[in-house]
């Protein structure tokens, strides 16, 4: 069972959280593109999709940190110093990306659709999605040393 | 907005419980535990997710959705009803 419930928690992993990070990275890059006067044709139109994908994907990704807490708790090891740690931080990925992240881009849809200035903004969302995908980083480095672990790298 | 997803993640939500309860009642094995278990989780947040996302974090579908089992479906029902109200009804959320 350790088997199964480890494989879908990293299918879900790679599968869910690899698209919010790329996707949620191209969309202050984009919008900035948008923004310009002489701006690349088709920026605009291809932020929506950009936050779709993010939108979406975060969804499916609720999958990782679940099977991640049966992976653990079916392997005895939920009480290690790693785990709770990697918990810890997975907690504060998700408040970034569902509090910050995700409303950010919304608010960004919004002044770019209404023509408004969105220097701020996007800056603000840079900065948030880069905080979000340093989180995700730390996360998954975790899991690969598992520091204290017995069966570390 | 389209309420087949949350309609789905709802089903999943009560019929992985379902089978959760009805595996403690009778046989209780505890492989069928392990692997329904994280599946019911994921469907009761994925049914959140998708009621908060469609309804606003203020309204009557998010609070009915948190209900353990059949939270989701009364929330797709009540999202539904929001999204393509009978004749006579009022349209705003409570």
């Amino acid at each position: 069972m350790n088997a199964v419930l480890l494989a879908v928690h990293v299918l879900a992993a790679i599968v869910a959280v690899g698209p919010v990070c790329v996707a949620a990275s191209m969309v202050p890059a984009e919008a900035r593109r948008a923004a310009k006067t002489d701006g690349v044709a088709g920026a605009a139109g291809r932020l929506p999709v950009l936050a779709r994908i993010c939108r979406t994907y975060a969804v499916v990704g609720i999958a990782v940190p679940v099977f991640g807490l049966g992976t653990a708790s079916s392997m005895g090891v939920l009480t290690e110093a790693w785990v709770l740690v990697s918990i810890l931080l997975t907690l504060a990925a998700a408040g970034v990306l569902a509090l910050a992240v995700l409303p950010g881009q919304r608010a960004l849809l919004a002044a770019v659709a209404s023509g408004e200035a969105v220097d701020v903004t996007t800056r603000r969302l840079a900065a948030t999605t880069g905080v979000f995908n340093l989180l995700w980083a730390v996360v998954t480095v975790l899991m690969i040393v598992r520091p204290g672990s017995t069966t570390g790298v | 907005m389209r309420t087949v997803p949350l309609r789905i993640a709802a089903t999943v939500e009560l019929a992985s419980l379902v089978v959760l309860l009805a595996n403690l009642a009778t046989v209780h094995l505890p492989v069928l535990a392990s692997a329904l278990g994280p599946l019911h989780g994921c469907a009761y947040l994925v049914a959140i997710a998708l009621t908060v996302e469609r309804a606003g974090r203020r309204s009557r579908a998010t609070a009915l959705c948190l209900v353990p089992g059949v939270g989701g479906l009364l929330a797709a029902t009540s999202v539904r009803r929001h999204l393509d109200p009978p004749t006579g009804r009022s349209t705003s959320w409570p």
